[in-house]
């Protein structure tokens, strides 16, 4: 009665222990800088963290970037692994601290989405022109206050399209630099574009407030 | 379709470069205490008497914050070197929490040993002397610890900075402990176990921004 899933697990545990045995020969022979093995290691391990990442994380979008940001980490870190304990948990452990910054920032950033003000930039053909008249400038000048770096990373990616790799390549850095360099980069710009915005609402809130306040004052006081 | 992962994949592929694995966290616990040791070996033997601090340890205060201070600095530098490493949280914890603990029961025995009548009163200058001193030997083991959190990954950085720096003024402290021969209590608290709490105020955010900065 109790044997089929006896047998069930058995073959189960067995075949876990395979796969990680297989996990921490490709991880060794990334290491010692085997590409192959190591693009093997990250095809495989990426559905394993993505199913980490969609249990915590709903948002499908925010979901992918938790993902990618996972594997940036696995890749800056793979001096950590050692070969002599198991890569399972060390690859969940760096997935877990890497949703936890993914909530920490998102609740410091105030679920701002700072990438999607580049794109609805970026995008022409979906705003209207009076939008696009009031932002492109104000865009152009927030990117042109970033330093070098930044502005080329965010050029790259968001407004020239280009994938992580064709940019670091185009750049000449490697993909996690530019990844973090358009990072700090988003983050500026969406300073400087709130920054802009607040100044817009209010310049063009002024002259209503300024003509229709009863006591006919300059409407500065808000 | 070629989704954003797999384009990072293939970044990620193109941007490799053969690493060596960090040290086991005993090798590296074994290298910083060997740093250790050798600063606390040139500071002893240039003293005009190496073991002036020894008979001290009849005093029961003096005894339980020499212990405390030891427990710390090497319950502290495992608890860093974990911090580097993913996957040790569990190591990293009961360090931390071994670390505080000692620390804290050393400092409350200072305490009422200092209420305690016949206490000895710091003479001028002796307290900022020792904690001075003490900072001063904490920066080389300081410097070990932090690198191997630089070469490693630590997921919180400014934590890992906090722990490698109590860890190296537990060090420093421990060093100063047994190369002074003042006993006053107080002193013991202001001169010798403050060390460890100085240099965590004055270093926790510098190191914990290098550590983000230049990790992994």
């Amino acid at each position: 009665m109790a044997g089929p899933p006896a047998d069930a697990s058995d073959e189960k545990r067995a075949a876990n222990d395979e796969r990680e045995l297989q996990l921490t020969e490709w991880m060794q022979a990334a290491q010692a800088g085997d590409g192959e093995a190591y693009r093997q290691l990250l095809e495989t391990i990426q559905p394993m963290i993505r199913r980490i990442v969609r249990a915590k994380v709903r948002d499908e979008a925010a979901a992918e970037d938790v993902v990618q940001n996972a594997l940036l980490a696995i890749h800056r870190g793979r001096r950590t692994y050692r070969a002599e304990r198991p890569f399972g948990p060390w690859m969940r452990a760096i997935t877990r601290n890497t949703i936890i910054d993914h909530f920490r920032e998102r609740k410091r950033k105030g679920d701002r989405e700072v990438e999607l003000v580049v794109e609805e930039f970026a995008d022409d053909h979906e705003e209207s022109a009076e939008s696009e008249t009031r932002l492109a400038p104000e865009l152009t000048a927030a990117l042109a206050s970033l330093p070098e770096t930044q502005r080329e990373a965010v050029t790259l990616v968001q407004i020239e399209g280009l994938s992580v790799a064709e940019a670091a390549l185009r750049a000449g850095v490697s993909a996690g630099a530019l990844k973090v360099r358009a990072h700090r980069g988003y983050r500026a710009l969406a300073k400087a574009l709130e920054g802009a915005r607040v100044a817009g609402e209010w310049r063009s809130e002024r002259p209503a407030a300024a003509g229709g306040s009863p006591r006919g004052g300059s409407g500065e006081t808000r | 379709m070629t989704s954003g992962s797999d384009r990072l994949i293939d970044g990620l592929v193109e941007d490799l470069e053969p690493v060596t694995p960090l040290l086991r966290v005993r090798q590296a616990f074994a290298v910083v205490l060997a740093v250790w040791a050798a600063v606390l070996g040139v500071v002893l033997w240039s003293q005009h008497d190496p073991t002036g601090a020894f008979p001290l340890f009849a005093d029961g205060v003096y005894a339980t914050t020499f212990v405390g201070l030891m427990i710390a600095a090497l319950a502290a530098t495992l608890s860093a070197l974990a911090a580097a490493r993913p996957g040790r949280e569990g190591l990293e914890r009961l360090g931390l929490g071994l670390a505080a603990g000692a620390l804290g029961v050393a400092s409350v025995v200072c305490l009422v040993g200092l209420m305690s009548e016949g206490s000895l009163a710091s003479p001028p200058g002796a307290d900022a002397m020792c904690l001075e001193k003490g900072v001063w030997l904490s920066l080389l083991p300081a410097g070990v610890v932090l690198s191997f959190l630089v070469r490693g990954w630590a997921a919180h950085p400014i934590r890992a900075a906090l722990i490698g720096l109590v860890a190296a003024g537990a060090l420093g402290g421990v060093i100063v402990h047994l190369s002074c021969d003042f006993i006053g209590h107080g002193h013991l608290l202001r001169g010798h176990m403050a060390v460890p709490l100085v240099l965590a105020v004055l270093g926790t955010f510098p190191a914990g921004v290098l550590i983000r900065r230049l990790r992994g």
